[in-house]
C-alpha cells in the first residue's frame, strides 16, 4: 500500500469516527427524534393541504362541472409539494436552529475546549459537524417526502395526464407517465437538498462567529429575507424607479438557485433540454460557490479564533 | 535543557485589551514531574495552560513538547482540562468518553473501561454526565484527558470547588497516574497546601511573571540549610560547642527563649550527639522548615490574604 493510500484510508477512518461522533451528539441531544417528528407533522400537513383542494374541488359548494374527474393530483405530487412549497420556510427554521446549536452551542457548555485539546486540526471538527448536519438535514427532507408520498398515492393513486415528465431524465421523449413522474420527484430533492447547502453553510458560519444559536436563526433569516426581498420586493422598486440594478442581482442570490427549478417544473411550456442543462448547471454552481465562500470564511474563523 | 524537559514555554505572552496577562513566562517542566503552577486568582495561570493548549492564541513566544514546537505533532502526548470540566450533560459518560475517543482517532472498549476504572467511575459510567456531582465530573475530566494516552497531563485547578474528600480523591488519583502511569503532571493551583502535598517542583506566577521556579525542597531550603530551634539544659556550654562546629551557626534566639541554629538537615543527629557528648542535656531540637505558603509570601510579596 503506498504511503497516498494509507494516508487516504487513515484520513477516511478519523472521518468516520469523527461524523459519527457528531451523529451521536444530535441524536442523543433531541435534535434526531425532534427533528423527524416535525418532518412527519410537515409531511402529514402538506397532504392534508393537498387532500383539502382536492375534496373542495370533488365534493365541496364550489364543486366545478366534471368534478368526477377533478384528478389534478397524484401522489408524487404530495412529496413535490413538500419539497417545493413548504419544506424552507418551516423546516429551513427548524434545520437552522438544530445546525446553529451543533456549532454555536458547544461555545455556550464550553465543551470545544475538549474537542480542540484533541490531536486533529480545528478544520477536521468543522467538516465532521457539516457532514454530520448535511446527513441530518437529507434524512429530515427524505422522512417529510416519503410521509407525504405514501400518503398521496394511496390517496391519489399514480401519475395522472396533468402530471409533466422530467425532461432531465426522459429528454422530453417519454410521455409523462409514473417514471417520468418519479424522476421528477428525485431531481425535485436533489435540487433543494443542493439548495439547503449553502443555508447549512451560512448558517454554521454565523454560528461561529456569533457563538449563539438564538443570533444564528435571527442573523440568517434576515439574509434569507434580503435575498428573497431581491426577487419579492425589488422588482417592485425597479418598476417603480426604473432602476435596474436589482434584475441584474437576481441571478446571483441564493434562491435564484431555487426558483430556477420552480420555473422550470411549473413552466407549461418546458425550456428546450439544452438550456435546462445548462441553466441547472449555473443553479447548482452557484449554490456551491456559496457553500464554498461560507464554508471557507467559517473556517478561516474557527481555525484561528480563541475558544474562551 | 529543552531535549530533556517535557514540556518548556519560552517567553510566553498574552495580552487582552492591550494588557499582558502573561509575560515572557519561561516554564521546564521535567519528565516524571508533578510540577505545581501556583500564583493567586487572576496571576495567569488559566491563561497560561489554555496557550500550552493551543485554546487560545500566544502573542509571543514558544510551547515545547518533548523539544517538539509543531502543535499538532505534540498534541498528542497531551492530555488536560481547564478549570471545571464541561462534557456534554446530555449523554453518559462512557459516551462522553466514546465522543472524545472518536476525536483521537477511535478507542477501544477494552480502553474505555480500563480508563474509567483508572478514575474510579466504573459504576455510574452509565448514567447521564448532568447527573454527576462535581468531583465525578473532576474524575472523568481526567478520564477524557487520558483517551489520548498522553505523556503529560495539564489540570487546571482539579481541585477547585471539592468537599477535602473530594480533593484527597483527587490528590489520590494525581499521585497514581504520575507513579503508576507514568505521567508528567503540571496542575495549577492556588492551594498552597494542595501543592506542598502533591508536587516535587513548582513555579511561581504573580502578574503574568514567573517570580520563581525549581524543586520545592531547593526553594524552601536553599543549599539544604534550614533552622533548628534548640533546647538545652546548659546554654552556655550549648553556645561554647556550636562555635566550635564549622557546620552550624548561630543565628540568634528564639522569643521563647530557645536558641536559634542554623545548619542542615543532615547534621541534626550529629548536633545532638556533640552536645550529649559535651554533658549538655538537649530537651528538643526542633527544625524549623520553611513553608511553601512563607515562601510564597516571601516572592510574592503576597499578604497571604491572596492565597488559601
Amino acid at each position: 500500500m503506498s504511503d497516498f493510500t494509507k494516508l487516504v484510508q487513515d484520513e477516511a477512518v478519523l472521518l468516520g469516527h469523527t461524523v459519527r461522533a457528531e451523529w451521536t451528539k444530535i441524536w442523543r441531544r433531541g435534535f434526531g427524534r425532534a427533528g423527524l417528528v416535525i418532518a412527519a407533522a410537515h409531511g402529514v400537513l402538506v397532504f392534508l393541504v393537498m387532500f383539502g383542494i382536492y375534496a373542495v374541488g370533488r365534493w365541496g359548494p364550489f364543486k366545478a362541472q366534471g368534478a368526477e374527474e377533478f384528478d389534478i393530483f397524484d401522489g408524487l405530487q404530495a412529496g413535490e409539494w413538500t419539497l417545493f412549497s413548504l419544506f424552507l420556510p418551516v423546516m429551513g427554521i427548524v434545520l437552522m436552529a438544530v445546525i446553529g446549536e451543533l456549532y454555536g452551542g458547544e461555545y455556550a457548555q464550553r465543551t470545544y475546549s475538549l474537542l480542540m485539546i484533541r490531536p486533529v486540526p480545528r478544520w477536521k471538527i468543522f467538516v465532521s459537524k457539516f457532514i454530520a448536519a448535511y446527513g441530518y438535514v437529507l434524512l429530515v427532507m427524505l422522512v417529510a417526502t416519503l410521509i407525504a408520498t405514501v400518503l398521496g398515492l394511496a390517496a391519489f393513486g399514480g401519475s395522472r395526464e396533468m402530471g409533466m415528465g422530467d425532461p432531465l431524465l426522459t429528454g422530453m421523449a417519454e410521455p409523462p407517465g409514473f417514471g417520468a413522474r418519479l424522476g421528477q420527484l428525485c431531481v425535485t430533492f436533489l435540487a433543494l437538498a443542493y439548495t439547503m447547502l449553502p443555508i447549512l453553510a451560512i448558517t454554521a458560519m454565523m454560528a461561529i462567529i456569533t457563538r449563539s444559536t438564538a443570533l444564528t436563526v435571527t442573523y440568517v433569516i434576515i439574509l434569507m429575507v434580503i435575498d428573497g426581498g431581491v426577487w419579492l420586493t425589488f422588482p417592485w422598486v425597479t418598476q417603480a424607479l426604473e432602476y435596474e440594478i436589482f434584475e441584474q442581482i437576481k441571478p446571483y442570490t441564493i434562491l435564484a438557485s431555487r426558483l430556477f427549478w420552480w420555473e422550470y417544473f411549473f413552466n407549461m411550456e418546458p425550456m428546450p433540454l439544452k438550456e435546462l442543462i445548462s441553466e441547472s448547471w449555473k443553479a447548482l454552481l452557484l449554490a456551491l460557490g456559496y457553500s464554498a465562500a461560507a464554508i471557507g470564511a467559517a473556517i478561516a474563523v474557527f481555525t484561528v479564533q480563541d475558544v474562551e | 535543557m529543552s531535549d530533556e524537559t517535557a514540556l518548556q514555554t519560552v517567553g510566553l505572552t498574552k495580552s487582552y485589551d492591550g494588557k499582558e496577562v502573561v509575560r515572557d513566562l519561561s516554564l521546564e517542566i521535567l519528565p516524571g514531574d508533578i510540577y505545581g503552577f501556583l500564583g493567586p486568582n487572576g496571576a495567569g495561570k488559566t491563561t497560561t495552560i489554555r496557550m500550552v493548549l493551543g485554546l487560545i492564541r500566544k502573542d509571543a513566544g514558544t510551547v515545547r513538547i518533548f523539544g517538539s514546537d509543531r502543535p499538532h505533532e505534540s498534541r498528542r502526548a497531551l492530555g488536560g482540562i481547564v478549570e471545571t470540566p464541561a462534557l456534554y450533560p446530555y449523554l453518559t459518560g462512557r459516551d462522553n468518553l466514546k465522543v472524545l475517543g472518536a476525536y483521537s482517532g477511535g478507542v477501544d472498549d477494552k480502553v474505555i473501561d480500563k480508563t474509567l476504572e483508572t478514575v474510579r467511575m466504573t459504576k455510574r459510567a452509565d448514567e447521564l454526565v448532568k447527573t454527576y456531582s462535581l468531583g465525578m465530573k473532576q474524575r472523568m475530566g481526567i478520564a477524557q484527558a487520558l483517551m489520548t494516552d498522553p505523556k503529560i497531563m495539564i489540570l487546571d485547578e482539579p481541585t477547585n470547588g471539592l468537599d477535602p474528600a473530594g480533593m484527597r480523591e483527587v490528590r489520590e488519583l494525581i499521585r497514581e497516574l504520575n507513579t503508576e502511569h507514568k505521567l508528567t503532571v503540571f496542575v495549577s493551583s492556588h492551594l498552597l497546601g494542595e501543592v506542598s502535598q502533591l508536587c516535587n517542583r513548582v513555579g511561581i506566577i504573580q502578574n503574568g511573571e514567573l517570580v520563581a521556579q525549581g524543586p520545592v525542597q531547593e526553594l524552601l531550603s536553599p543549599e539544604g540549610a534550614m533552622e533548628v530551634k534548640l533546647e538545652v539544659d546548659d546554654v552556655e556550654t550549648a553556645t561554647f560547642v556550636v562555635e566550635k562546629l564549622e557546620w552550624a551557626s548561630s543565628v540568634g534566639q528564639a522569643p521563647t527563649g530557645e536558641m536559634l541554629l542554623r545548619l542542615t538537615e543532615d547534621r541534626c543527629a550529629e548536633l545532638n550527639q556533640q552536645l550529649v557528648e559535651s554533658g549538655v542535656g538537649v530537651r528538643a531540637l526542633i527544625p524549623q522548615r520553611m513553608t511553601l505558603e512563607d515562601f510564597f509570601i516571601e516572592v510574592t510579596g503576597s499578604t497571604g490574604e491572596q492565597i488559601e
